[in-house]
């Protein structure tokens, strides 16, 4: 199998360090035509884990739509007017008081998303 | 938390406040001069609608559109469509090859070009010596005009398009089993079935969409069951509750064989099949139920089981399941079915499986055609622009045809020749033997996206063959070929209508003026008309008229969408016909009574298939055949080509996303382990994929979601050219050629 990089297998930690706020982490510079899971799968298979059990995953939302293109457009955490690509219905209650301070991953957090109704037993 | 319903309303309302305050699509012009303006995706035939967001005259954005079917979700090509506007692969002005090279030129200078040479084969050769090869991505307004001017104008039937290899054997599955073409149901439909049957259609990547929507009602009805037909198991097999693998080239055999389970385990709906259903085999109408079940006796589960090497209790579970009475059934295909030389009859045997069981024309119970493009349907099915038809539902051999579309277009009786033309592999033989001189190609690709594509890319380097692209972008692997290059505005830049799977018509509105000097196709095909001195047939100066003018052309036909005004049109989230008034709420369910306005109200049963004389659909016995071209120790593995999420048809469009180039988009020889461990090859090695045809290089990829002896490969990469290998042989009654299967040698490079 392929070796990781070290800086690959750091990623997570720095990743985990850098605080919420500060979106502007700079992905590692990697080989562009391998998919991310190709990596991520050996660095932090947790979070493709979570994304491929997510409604993203299921419906193959893929890691770029959210996280951006490689390079200095790179995206830790998507911003709100990234999601409102298909959720534009939910954009116009980030303006109500209860949203202040907060964007869409406040509380759907992480990679599985968790959506507002889990229903069980289907099709996962 | 929970809340009262009281706070509720209040937060509701709140935010619908703020909604008519902040700019949210639906409102024009918000501060900052930000305009979001109604379109649809440019890429499948799902037809999601979605907004474009405008901010200085540029495109920023775009959000789905949550009063459309799509419920305001995007697939992950449609959600970066800005993009594609201002790739640097552009076309941005006319170019004609001069010397060996393509260099720019005046629109006027390429144009007077063109009318020349087109002028100058018609003159010498006779209006068959010119052709049009037009696509399923045009606009409806578009792929009319040229219809018109072509084969009312120029008068040849030399007018072809891509949907030829798509959707050709979905059209003659239709045509042959109720008589008329398009489906009878809708997306909807989707949230009522309680089973689908997803066969040769890789839904989750190629109409993701209609996947979620799918994956959706799994989630609310727990008890759905989904069955996928495919040899590779594909990222929609996911979500099968039964999954078959099989041989490629023998569904055939396994759609017949659980029509035998339907039969013989009495899954069958006797007062339906007696009210609405004939028998037939070949072209005749001459069979019985009984010749049915004799005919159906060679197709044991057993049988079928042998011959496609799958299990033969997979076979019958999906019947059982199928055929469950009182369970609503799905079926859904694409190119799996279609793209084979009996395509026309996969499709068949699909219909027979709801025909027989009468799972049809009830929410929920339909045989649902997916479609690869967003206006094949409307532009090239329904408006009539292959070579044998004529607008909404009309045919070239037809007299009576062609004379109504004499009187509609004011041309004199006889203009329209009554042969039909050249299908679209034999449009491209035409041109390999010099007969056809002069073709204009628009919105397509076919240097790239034909089977055996080889041959047909030497056919168009002619010395003697004038080749006219009208494209958004260039180098395509066709422009490369051109002689004269015509800058076509893009998605976003011009206005029309597209029509999607579900017979959903809907307008997409400009957003944006066209880049560069690039002009829609509408004003070039009528500037091209002028120069031919056919200037009065194709007057039109905006898609508006052109509009007004179909209006009339399918008033009176099944299509009747006679009262989609223009304006209608802009207002709403897309509209099925039939719509035959502009009172009318448009179509869900056709050929229902109560829901279909050509059944008549006092029609005394709850369906009617009125596209055929006797108002019943046919089931067809239809044996199995295997494909054209099966392995042999000379070329021993299967060969199928098809599509991935991340790109779209040929990649002009995908390729500039800067997300998507570096996403899957190197086509790469997807192997079987086994495959993989005989050859000596590993993820990463090169092989050379042989066929009759050609060859070609690729990257291995060593996956056990392929099929042992199978090799699959992408067909999105204009630098690894999938269609080298392919077979041009095509069905013999709707001819489609069978991109899926060949045999090939793979070898270690």
């Amino acid at each position: 199998m392929r070796k990781a990089p070290l800086f690959i297998l750091l990623l997570p930690l720095l990743l985990a360090a850098a605080p919420a706020k500060k979106a502007m982490v700079v992905h590692p510079d990697v080989d562009p035509n391998e998919p991310c899971d190709v990596c991520h799968k050996e660095v932090t298979p947790e979070i493709v884990d979570a994304w491929y059990e997510s409604k993203h995953g299921m419906n193959n939302v893929k890691c770029f739509v959210c996280h951006g293109p490689l390079g200095p457009e790179f995206m830790r955490r998507a911003p709100v007017n990234r999601c409102v690509g298909c959720h534009g219905d939910k954009e116009a209650s980030m303006a109500l008081p209860f949203f202040k301070g907060k964007d869409c991953f406040s509380c759907h957090a992480g990679h599985e998303l968790n959506p507002h109704k889990l229903v069980k037993g289907g099709g996962k | 938390m929970s809340i009262t319903r009281r706070e509720f309303l209040e937060s509701a309302a709140a935010a619908s406040a703020l909604a008519a305050l902040s700019g949210v699509p639906g409102k024009a012009l918000a501060a900052g001069g930000e305009r979001w303006v109604k379109s649809v995706c440019r890429y499948c035939g799902t037809g999601c609608g979605l907004y474009i967001g405008v901010r200085d005259g540029k495109v920023f954005a775009v959000r789905g559109d949550k009063d459309n079917h799509n419920d305001g979700y995007l697939c992950l090509k449609g959600f970066l469509l800005p993009q594609i506007l201002t790739a640097p692969t552009r076309c941005l002005y006319p170019m004609i090859r001069k010397d060996g090279k393509l260099v720019r030129a005046s629109w006027d200078e390429a144009m007077s070009l063109v009318a020349a040479k087109f002028k100058e084969a018609i003159e010498k050769y006779g209006p068959d010596s010119v052709a049009f090869y037009g696509s399923g991505q045009g606009l409806t307004e578009e792929t009319y005009v040229a219809n018109k001017l072509f084969k009312a104008g120029i008068r040849t039937n030399n007018v072809e398009g891509n949907p030829r290899l798509c959707m050709a054997s979905a059209v003659a599955g239709y045509v042959t089993t109720y008589g008329k073409d398009e489906p009878m149901g809708c997306y909807e439909d989707i949230d009522h079935a309680d089973v689908f049957l997803l066969v040769g259609s890789n839904t989750a990547e190629a109409h993701p969409i209609i996947f979620q929507r799918i994956v959706r009602r799994k989630e609310k009805a727990p008890g759905t069951k989904v069955i996928v037909l495919d040899p590779r198991r594909t990222p929609t097999a996911r979500i099968a509750d039964l999954h078959i693998s099989f041989k490629p080239g023998t569904d055939l055999a396994i759609l017949n064989a659980m029509a035998y389970v339907l039969v013989t385990e009495g899954l069958f709906d006797e007062a339906f099949i007696k009210n609405h259903v004939v028998f037939g085999e070949g072209t005749e109408t001459n069979k019985s139920f009984e010749d049915y079940k004799a005919f159906l006796a060679q197709y044991t589960p057993e049988k079928a089981a042998e011959i496609a090497g799958c299990k033969a209790e997979d076979i019958v579970t999906a019947a059982r399941w199928f055929g469950e009475r009182g369970k609503a059934a799905m079926s859904m295909w694409t190119m799996g079915l279609n793209q084979r030389t009996k395509g026309v009859w996969a499709n068949n045997l699909v219909h027979n499986l709801h025909l027989i069981t009468g799972k049809i024309g009830i929410p929920g119970s339909t045989p649902f055609s997916l479609t690869g493009q967003p206006n094949a349907c409307g532009g090239v099915r329904d408006g009539g622009a292959l070579s044998h038809l004529l607008p909404y539902g009309r045919l070239i051999a037809n007299d009576k045809h062609r004379a109504e579309m004499e009187k509609l277009w004011g041309v004199p009786e006889g203009t329209l020749k009554p042969k039909p033309g050249p299908s679209t592999m034999e449009m491209f033989q035409k041109i390999e033997a010099g007969e056809i001189r002069c073709i204009y190609i628009m919105c397509t690709n076919p240097g790239q996206s034909l089977p055996n594509v080889g041959r047909y890319r030497k056919a168009l380097q002619r010395e003697d063959v004038f080749v006219v692209v009208a494209e958004a972008f260039h180098p395509t692997r066709t422009t490369e070929l051109a002689d004269v290059v015509l800058p076509a505005a893009l998605w976003a830049e011009k206005e029309g209508v597209y029509g999607c799977s579900e017979r959903r018509y809907q307008l997409l509105e400009q957003a944006i003026p066209p880049a560069g000097e690039s002009r829609p196709d509408f004003e070039i095909l009528c500037d091209l008309g002028r120069r031919l001195g056919l200037g009065h047939l194709v007057p039109f100066k905006t898609p508006t008229d052109i509009w007004n003018e179909i209006l009339t052309i399918c008033k009176g036909t099944v299509y009747d969408f006679s009262g989609m005004t223009r304006e209608r049109l802009r207002q709403a989230h897309g509209i099925l016909w039939p719509v035959p008034t502009p009172d009318h709420p448009g179509t869900k369910w056709r050929y229902v009574k109560g829901e279909d306005p050509l059944v008549p109200a006092d029609w005394p049963h709850r369906i009617k298939f009125y596209g055929r004389p006797d108002n019943k659909a046919v089931v067809w016995l239809r044996p199995h055949k295997g494909p054209e071209e099966a392995p042999d120790p000379q070329f021993p593995m299967y060969y199928t080509t098809g599509r991935v999420i991340e790109h779209w048809h040929t990649g002009t469009m995908t390729r500039t996303c800067k997300e998507l180039v570096h996403a899957n988009a190197e086509a790469v020889a997807e192997i079987h382990p086994k495959d993989a461990a005989r050859l000596g090859v590993k993820t990463g090695d090169k092989v050379r994929i042989t066929s009759r045809r050609g060859s070609e290089v690729f990257k291995v990829k060593v996956t056990d979601t392929s099929k042992e002896n199978l090799v699959f490969v992408h067909m999105h990469d204009d630098q690894h050219l999938c269609n080298l290998m392919t077979i041009d042989a095509v069905d013999p009654v709707s001819k489609q050629p069978e991109f899926k299967i060949c045999a090939v040698k793979v070898e270690k490079v």
